[in-house]
C-alpha cells in the first residue's frame, strides 16, 4: 500500500516536472531554400535607389550618415569584400541552404547553418542552450547567434555584429546591433522575420518578414564568391574615406524626380512605418509620377528574365 | 519491541510518508500552476467562457484586438498609389499587363470601382488597422478600417464548389496547434499547450486589383494565408501573414507577400476611411 502511494507520488512528480521542462519541437528546417523577390523586388535585387529610406526608423544620426554614403566607400580597399550583416539575409536576393549540426552523443541538433551567399557570411545558430559571450567578445558581420524554439518557430537572437550597413544604399547598422529571427515552417514554405533594434541609428524596431520555398530541383546553396581587395577607382587613395558632406548628396532629390515623392518620406523615419504618414503624403501633394522608366516589372532572380523585365517584358 | 513501540514506529513513518506526499503534492501544485500559466497564455479574458471544442476554445493564439499595419515592405508601392506601369515584384502575364497598361484610375474611381483595391487580394497590405474580434464561436470578423472592409474567417468544412463570389471571398480557417514533444516518450499533443498559428484558405472571390495602378486579379483567384503572433523582445506582439496569392488567369505563378501588424492597446488610432484609388 505504501509502494503504491509513493509510486504514484513519484509518478505525478515526473510528469509534472515533465510538463515544466523546455518544450522541443519537431520541425526540420534542413533543405534548400529558394528566394521569392515579391516583396522589395529593387531593395533586395538591384539594390535601393539612394536616399530611399521610406519606411526605416532612422534617428538623427542615422539620416546623417545615410546622407554621407556614396558607392565608392566599397571601393576602398579594406572594404571591397565586406560582405553584409547577418540582417541582410532578408534584404538581399539569395536563398540559402540550411543544415543541422548535429552532437554525435545525445543525437540531438546543437546548432543550425545557414549557408552564406555572395556578400554575406554563413551563420551558425546555437541551439543547445549556450548563452551569447561577453558585449567584448569577438564581432563580426555573420554575428552570434543563440536560437531557441517557441512551438514550431525557432526564435534566434543575434549579436556580436560589426559596424555595417542595414540597406544596400548607405543606411548605417551598429555593433550594438541585435537582431532577432523568427523562423517558421509552414509545409513547403519557410517564414523568416526579423525585428532589428540598433539603439545607435534607429528609434524602434525595423521589421521585416520573407517567404522561401523549398527547392527540392536544385539541392546546393547560394552562390559563394572569393573576393579579392583591389583597386577598382583610381580617385580612390589608401588615404581617403569617401563620403558625401552635409547637404552635398548628388542623389538627395533622385526620389522626388522619379517617383515625386517628398522629402519627407524618402528621409524615414519611425513616423513612416505607419498608416497616419499617408496624411503627411497629402500634405505634401504627392501625386503619382508617369510612365515607370525602369525596374517596371523585375520578379525574378533569373538573369536573363531580370534583362526582359526591366524592360518590362512579360513572359506568358 | 513492546507493542506501544511498533505502533509508535508505525506512526511515525506514517507521519513520514504523509509529510512526503503533502511536500511531493505541493510540488505538483506549484509545477501544475507553472506549466499552465505558461501554455495557456493568449486565452481570451474578459468574454463568456467559450464552448467546449469550438474553434474560440482551442484557439491556440489571441488574435482579438486592435492591429496597426507596420509598413516597412513595399513601401512605394503601399503607402502611395504607385506611377504607371510600376509592377515590380508581381508576377503578371502578359495579360495582367495589358490589363494594367489601360487602367485608368480616375475613370474607375468615379465608376465606383475603387473598392476593387480593398478586395481579399489587397486588403491586408493598405496601410491600416485590423478590429479581430469572434463573430461567433467558430467565425473570426476582422475589419479593415482602410476601406471599411470585414472578412470572416470561418472555421470548420466548407461546403464543395464555390460560394456566391464577393470582394473579400469564402475564407475557410483551421488552427494549426503545434505537436511538441515531451522530454520523455512518443510525440504527444499536450492539453493546454497553446501555441500555434492560422491557416486561412479563401476563395469565391470576385476580381479586384493587387496594386491601386491597376495589376488585376480575376474571378479564379485564391489565397492562402498563415497568420503567426510573434512577441517582439519587449513584450510587444507582432502579427505575420505568410500570403500565397494564385490566380491562373492573370499570374504566372504564386505571388507571395507577408504584411506586418503590430497589437495597440485599445482601438483609440482605429479610423475608418472609405475606398480611394488616389491614396
Amino acid at each position: 500500500m505504501k509502494w503504491r502511494k509513493w509510486n504514484t507520488a513519484w509518478a505525478l512528480l515526473a510528469v509534472c516536472c515533465g510538463l515544466s521542462l523546455p518544450v522541443q519541437a519537431q520541425i526540420d528546417l534542413t533543405g534548400t531554400w529558394a528566394g521569392r523577390l515579391h516583396e522589395d523586388y529593387q531593395t533586395r535585387l538591384t539594390g535601393p535607389e539612394f536616399v530611399d529610406y521610406a519606411g526605416i526608423p532612422l534617428n538623427k544620426d542615422g539620416l546623417a550618415s545615410a546622407l554621407s554614403y556614396t558607392t565608392a566607400t566599397f571601393a576602398e580597399l579594406d572594404r571591397s569584400c565586406a560582405p553584409y550583416p547577418a540582417h541582410y539575409l532578408l534584404l538581399g536576393p539569395w536563398g540559402m541552404r540550411i543544415s543541422p549540426i548535429m552532437d554525435e552523443k545525445s543525437g540531438q541538433v546543437s546548432a543550425w547553418r545557414v549557408s552564406g551567399a555572395m556578400d554575406r557570411e554563413a551563420m551558425t545558430i546555437w541551439v543547445d542552450g549556450r548563452e551569447a559571450p561577453g558585449p567584448e567578445a569577438l564581432h563580426t558581420f555573420a554575428g552570434y547567434s543563440v536560437g531557441h524554439w517557441q512551438g514550431n518557430t525557432l526564435v534566434v537572437e543575434t549579436t556580436h555584429l560589426k559596424d555595417s550597413y542595414l540597406t544596400r544604399n548607405g543606411v548605417p547598422s551598429s555593433s550594438r546591433e541585435k537582431a532577432t529571427f523568427y523562423f517558421s515552417r509552414h509545409d513547403q514554405d519557410l517564414t523568416i522575420t526579423a525585428v532589428i533594434e540598433d539603439p545607435t541609428y534607429l528609434t524602434a524596431p525595423y521589421v521585416m518578414s520573407r517567404t522561401w520555398v523549398i527547392e527540392n530541383a536544385q539541392p546546393v546553396g547560394a552562390p559563394v564568391s572569393y573576393c579579392t581587395p583591389e583597386e577598382e577607382l583610381s580617385n580612390i587613395s589608401p588615404d581617403t574615406v569617401a563620403h558625401f558632406l552635409p547637404g552635398k548628396n548628388t542623389s538627395a532629390a533622385i526620389m522626388t524626380e522619379h517617383y515625386h515623392l517628398p522629402k519627407s518620406a524618402t528621409h524615414g523615419g519611425q513616423a513612416t512605418m505607419f498608416p497616419e504618414f499617408v496624411q503627411q503624403l497629402k500634405a505634401d501633394r504627392y501625386t503619382p509620377a508617369g510612365q515607370c522608366t525602369r525596374y517596371c516589372c523585375g520578379d525574378s532572380t533569373d538573369t536573363e528574365y531580370v534583362v526582359q523585365t526591366l524592360m518590362c517584358k512579360t513572359g506568358p | 519491541m513492546s507493542r506501544r513501540q511498533i505502533i509508535g514506529g508505525m506512526a511515525a513513518e506514517r507521519a513520514r510518508a504523509s509529510g512526503r506526499c503533502r511536500v511531493l503534492t505541493a510540488l505538483c501544485i506549484v509545477v501544475a500552476v507553472t506549466f499552465s500559466s505558461r501554455y495557456c497564455r493568449g486565452a481570451d479574458s474578459g468574454a463568456a467562457a467559450p464552448a467546449p471544442n469550438s474553434a474560440r476554445a482551442i484557439a491556440p493564439v489571441d488574435l482579438s484586438g486592435y492591429w496597426v499595419s507596420v509598413v516597412t515592405q513595399d513601401w512605394r508601392f503601399r503607402m502611395a498609389v504607385p506611377g504607371k506601369g510600376e509592377y515590380a515584384g508581381i508576377p503578371i502575364n502578359e495579360r495582367a499587363k495589358a490589363t494594367a497598361d489601360a487602367f485608368d484610375g480616375e475613370k474607375e474611381e468615379k465608376a465606383g470601382h475603387a473598392c476593387d483595391a480593398y478586395g481579399a487580394g489587397m486588403v491586408m497590405r493598405n496601410p491600416g488597422r485590423l478590429h479581430i474580434t469572434w463573430e461567433d464561436e467558430n467565425a473570426l470578423r476582422v475589419e479593415a478600417d482602410a476601406g471599411q472592409q470585414t472578412r470572416l474567417l470561418r472555421f470548420g468544412q466548407s461546403p464543395p464548389g464555390t460560394a456566391e463570389a464577393s470582394r473579400q471571398g469564402r475564407s475557410t480557417a483551421k488552427w494549426q496547434i503545434h505537436q511538441i514533444v515531451a522530454p520523455f516518450g512518443p510525440p504527444i499533443r499536450m492539453p493546454g499547450a497553446k501555441q500555434g498559428y492560422l491557416q486561412v484558405s479563401t476563395d469565391s472571390l470576385l476580381p479586384g486589383l493587387l496594386r491601386k495602378n491597376g495589376v488585376p486579379y480575376g474571378s479564379k483567384a485564391s489565397m492562402n494565408e498563415y497568420w503567426e503572433v510573434y512577441t517582439m523582445p519587449g513584450g510587444r506582439q507582432l502579427l505575420v501573414l505568410s500570403s500565397r496569392f494564385s490566380d491562373p488567369e492573370y499570374l504566372r505563378e504564386d505571388y507571395m507577400f507577408n504584411p506586418i501588424f503590430e497589437k495597440e492597446p485599445d482601438g483609440s488610432n482605429w479610423s475608418p476611411s472609405p475606398c480611394s484609388l488616389r491614396w
